[in-house]
């Protein structure tokens, strides 16, 4: 049979808006009404392949796809930036597929696509920040299983994730945990903030906007309602710190209160600090502060 | 530095995948047409088939000329077609005795009824690179298959035989256990649709299965034969045929046929020892392992059987034996993206690690 | 690469914009949104048929759920058939149900019977939907008589209040008595006319005496 044929049967490829069809959207809807009423809980769903791969987003590309509409302002981040690669791609699939207006501006978009950082700016309640996570289940480190963990979760008998911490310290004299830090919600789950920075985990506890988490490889979907206890675990004496920046700046903006990535000069090779909020950076710089401000 | 990258992610995006493009064409070799790859590349196109669950031979020839010939791109792109398709019908239970074999073998007995049919297969040519095929002309080629057809005599034609299922053999002399009844009209589970839930039912331990990436299936099934848990397999039965897809007729009235597929069945068969409730000793039997996918994928079907049969215990010795670290893994469009996924800008996370490196080992150094 | 896009725009972006104001209003339970009847009612058995349940039944169900109404839902039959029409979910036991049609006229205590999911997967607990005769989030006007919800828990900074006709202190008792072992339990969409507001099972829920 001739290709031709084939191509003909199939109608080509249309698409529906945002990509995925009404009732796969609808299971995800579904899913993210039951994530919010149980607040750090990790509800299980079917999760389509997409176009993207397994790994680079899916999950927070479905709850992007499940919840946006046409008068959304769409902003999509990786690592704090709208210009790496991947977001970039990420954008152009939701962009061609809705025709959302998209912007930089953290405070004009609607919906925030982000992969490892919140942004600097605080978020209101007419935002949504949607994140992308690659490894759902905080237990994972203590427990390969998935049948176990969720029976931790559902006991609530977390001893295992605070003995992890313990062996950390009597080992490093530390909590070693970087990013990925685990978070106890609403004094009931533990959860995974997704490998946001601990820079940013303050910015969940009560705040006015509310949080969806999207791993679409492990098929898991959670929530963050606002005004929620998200509290790092920590002991009484050995204390959650975030990320020491002390006696640096960005190179850019100055700034001294934003998380920094750390560069390395392409041609000459010596080490600087950028904000890695490209968007809290640039605004700064449009207010007219900058390296030498006094206001840093 | 900075973020005129913002336009410059774009730009850069955009040239890689036109330089991908130029690498496809910069031979300046002859284009290739979907239909010579899904003639003459045909255990591609059945793999893609069968690790992108869907079966669409056309389509797959297009997937793997898109993926230049990258097995799990082609599967990544047919998976994230299959995606935009609704999903219309459940077929009925297929039957693969009602196959149209084109290859039927067994390892269990010498012969069978029906006979040990080789069908297409290079499982015992010499391996000897065959330089010939760098000199293929388009006539050579014509005239191949002009003559091997007309080889065949019209009046030799004859029905092909019925090929009664080894493991029915085994059933009728009480060897096996009986088999559940084809009644059933929908599975009790579907996991492109509820996700996969431990323990998993036999229906979601082969569907992930059947859609597993064929490396490491072979992979996890060798571990078993080498000692990695007990499973000693015997090939009870592989058939390679195309079987006829039948649904409920959407009128109300019968089943309607709405055309075949090519697949590739595999029946392992190994010892095991059944226990009758409440009593303590076994009865020896034998328990089959299955395999079942598109295409003809012949060493896919027969790991997907013996790893079928290797989860299928409470006490698992050996990782391939262990259900949910076989079934997590074996999806080749999870492992490869994933995999692939750390390709992606880590710095902010990495950040944090130094962080952490950083002040542990100033801690250790001023004894805190 | 070229995307071509092609869908019904009525039923699609109404889906989307009514399910963003549900999810608003389970992220901030006693928030009253407002949300548009349902677009595409036929006439026949749909005319007697609310076109607000409709559009919430339109919006979150279909083939892969089933769900249950109350035998003092209006025309009770008519909604049953309108939703398997529109949405292919089909009508099953409360038990089974996961969603739950129901007006203040109902009898709660049957809520009991409900699906509450279990400790490993507690997402499995019944959304009930419903209907109620007056809901505010502003203080009840003098001829309106109703009762004042307290509601306190994630979603909700402080304490917050909902005025309500139609929810009286036993549907507080049976609610609570259902929800008592969070993370089990069921969660509540309230619906008058176009409003709606949300109550799910992580909310402490008291009436609010004056």
């Amino acid at each position: 049979m001739a290709v031709e044929t084939t191509l003909a049967a199939t109608k080509g490829n249309l698409l529906n808006f945002a990509f995925v069809d009404e009732n796969t959207k609808r299971e995800i809807r579904r899913k993210l009404l039951k994530a919010v009423a149980i607040p750090g809980y990790q509800v299980p769903f079917a999760s389509r392949e997409l176009p993207i791969a397994r790994g680079w987003g899916t999950g927070g590309l479905q709850i992007t796809m499940a919840i946006i509409g046409p008068d959304d302002i769409l902003k999509v981040i990786d690592q704090g930036c709208d210009g790496v690669v991947n977001a970039v791609n990420l954008r152009n699939l939701l962009v061609k597929t809705t025709g959302v207006a998209t912007t930089y501006r953290t405070e004009e978009a609607t919906i925030i696509q982000t992969r490892h950082r919140i942004p600097e700016k605080a978020l209101r309640n007419d935002q949504i920040l949607v994140l992308q996570v690659p490894y759902p289940e905080p237990l994972r480190r203590v427990e390969p299983s998935e049948q176990v963990t969720r029976q931790m979760h559902g006991e609530n008998d977390y001893s295992l994730a605070w003995l992890d911490l313990y062996e950390r310290v009597v080992r490093w004299g530390e909590i070693t945990i970087g990013s990925q830090y685990p978070v106890l919600v609403n004094g009931r789950y533990i959860m995974s903030p997704s490998p946001i920075p601990r820079w940013d985990l303050p910015k969940l506890n009560m705040a006015e906007t509310l949080f969806l988490f999207g791993a679409g490889r492990e098929k898991r979907i959670y929530a963050l309602p606002p005004y929620t206890s998200v509290k790092p675990l920590e002991f009484e004496d050995y204390r959650f710190r975030v990320e020491d920046f002390s006696g640096k700046c960005c190179h850019r903006c100055g700034s001294t209160k934003s998380y920094l990535d750390e560069t390395y000069n392409a041609a000459g090779g010596e080490r600087f600090y950028t904000c890695s909020d490209s968007d809290f950076c640039d605004e700064r710089l449009r207010n007219g502060k900058g390296k030498g401000s006094a206001d840093a | 530095m900075g973020y005129v990258a913002v336009k410059g992610g774009t730009v850069a995006v955009e040239n890689a995948e036109k330089l991908a493009k130029y690498f496809r064409l910069k031979g300046r070799s002859p284009v290739l047409k979907v239909e010579q790859i899904r003639d003459q590349l045909r255990f591609m196109v059945d793999r893609a088939m069968s690790e992108g669950s869907i079966y669409a031979p056309d389509l797959a020839a297009i997937a793997v000329k898109q993926a230049e010939g990258d097995p799990m791109e082609a599967a990544f792109i047919l998976r994230a077609y299959r995606s935009t398709q609704p999903r219309d019908f459940y077929s009925l239970v297929g039957d693969t005795r009602q196959m149209r074999v084109i290859r039927r073998i067994s390892a269990t007995f010498k012969d069978v009824p029906g006979g040990q049919i080789l069908g297409p297969t290079r499982d015992y040519t010499v391996r000897l690179l065959n330089y010939e095929l760098a000199q293929e002309t388009e006539e050579a080629a014509r005239c191949f298959v002009d003559e091997f057809l007309s080889d065949i005599l019209a009046d030799e034609f004859q029905e092909p035989p019925i090929f009664p299922k080894i493991v029915d053999l085994l059933r009728e002399q009480g060897l096996l256990k009986a088999s559940p009844g084809l009644e059933m009209t929908k599975p009790d589970a579907d996991i492109t649709r509820d996700g996969l839930t431990f323990p998993a039912t036999r229906a979601a331990r082969l569907q992930v299965l059947a859609r597993g990436e064929t490396g490491g299936m072979v992979t996890l099934a060798y571990t078993t034969m080498r000692g990695y848990g007990n499973i000693h397999p015997t090939l009870g039965e592989l058939r390679v045929g195309y079987l006829p897809l039948k649904i409920k007729h959407p009128a109300g009235h019968g089943e309607l046929v709405v055309g075949e597929v090519l697949v590739t069945e595999a029946e392992v068969v190994s010892q095991s020892f059944v226990s009758e409730a409440g009593k303590g000793e076994g009865k020896p039997t034998f328990t089959i392992g299955y395999g079942l996918c598109f295409g003809q994928n012949e060493e896919k079907a027969i790991a997907m059987a013996i790893l079928e049969r290797a989860i299928d215990t409470r006490e698992p010795q050996a990782p391939a034996q262990d259900e949910e670290f076989v079934l997590s893994h074996v999806d080749g469009i999870e492992a490869a993206g994933f995999t692939a996924h750390w390709k992606l800008p880590h710095y902010v996370t990495f950040q944090s690690e130094l962080d952490r490196i950083r002040k542990s080992r100033t801690v250790k150094e001023n004894g805190k | 690469m070229n995307l071509a896009v092609d869908f019904d725009k009525q039923l699609v972006l109404y889906s989307q914009r009514t399910f963003r104001q549900i999810l608003d209003c389970m992220a901030r339970p006693g928030k009253v949104n407002w949300f548009q009847p349902f677009p595409a009612s036929g006439s026949g058995f749909e005319a007697d048929v609310s076109p607000y349940l409709l559009g919430l039944g339109y919006t979150l169900l279909d083939v892969e759920v089933g769900f249950y109404v109350f035998q003092q839902e209006q025309s009770r039959t008519g909604l049953a058939a309108a939703l398997e029409f529109q949405t292919n979910s089909q009508v099953c036991s409360l038990a089974e149900a996961d969603f739950i049609f129901m007006t203040s006229a109902d009898e709660p205590e049957s809520l009991a019977n409900a699906k509450c999911g279990n400790l490993d997967y507690p997402d499995s607990g019944a959304t009930v939907i419903i209907r109620i005769d007056y809901l505010s989030e502003e203080r009840l006007p003098e001829t309106v008589a109703g009762v004042q919800l307290e509601l306190k828990g994630p979603g909700i900074f402080g304490k917050k209040a909902l005025f309500v006709t139609g929810l009286t202190e036993r549907h507080v008792r049976v609610l609570r008595d259902v929800n008592v072992e969070f993370p089990l339990g069921i969660d509540l969409i309230l619906v008058c006319g176009g409003r709606l507001a949300c109550i799910p099972r992580s909310v402490e829920l008291n009436v609010r005496r004056n």
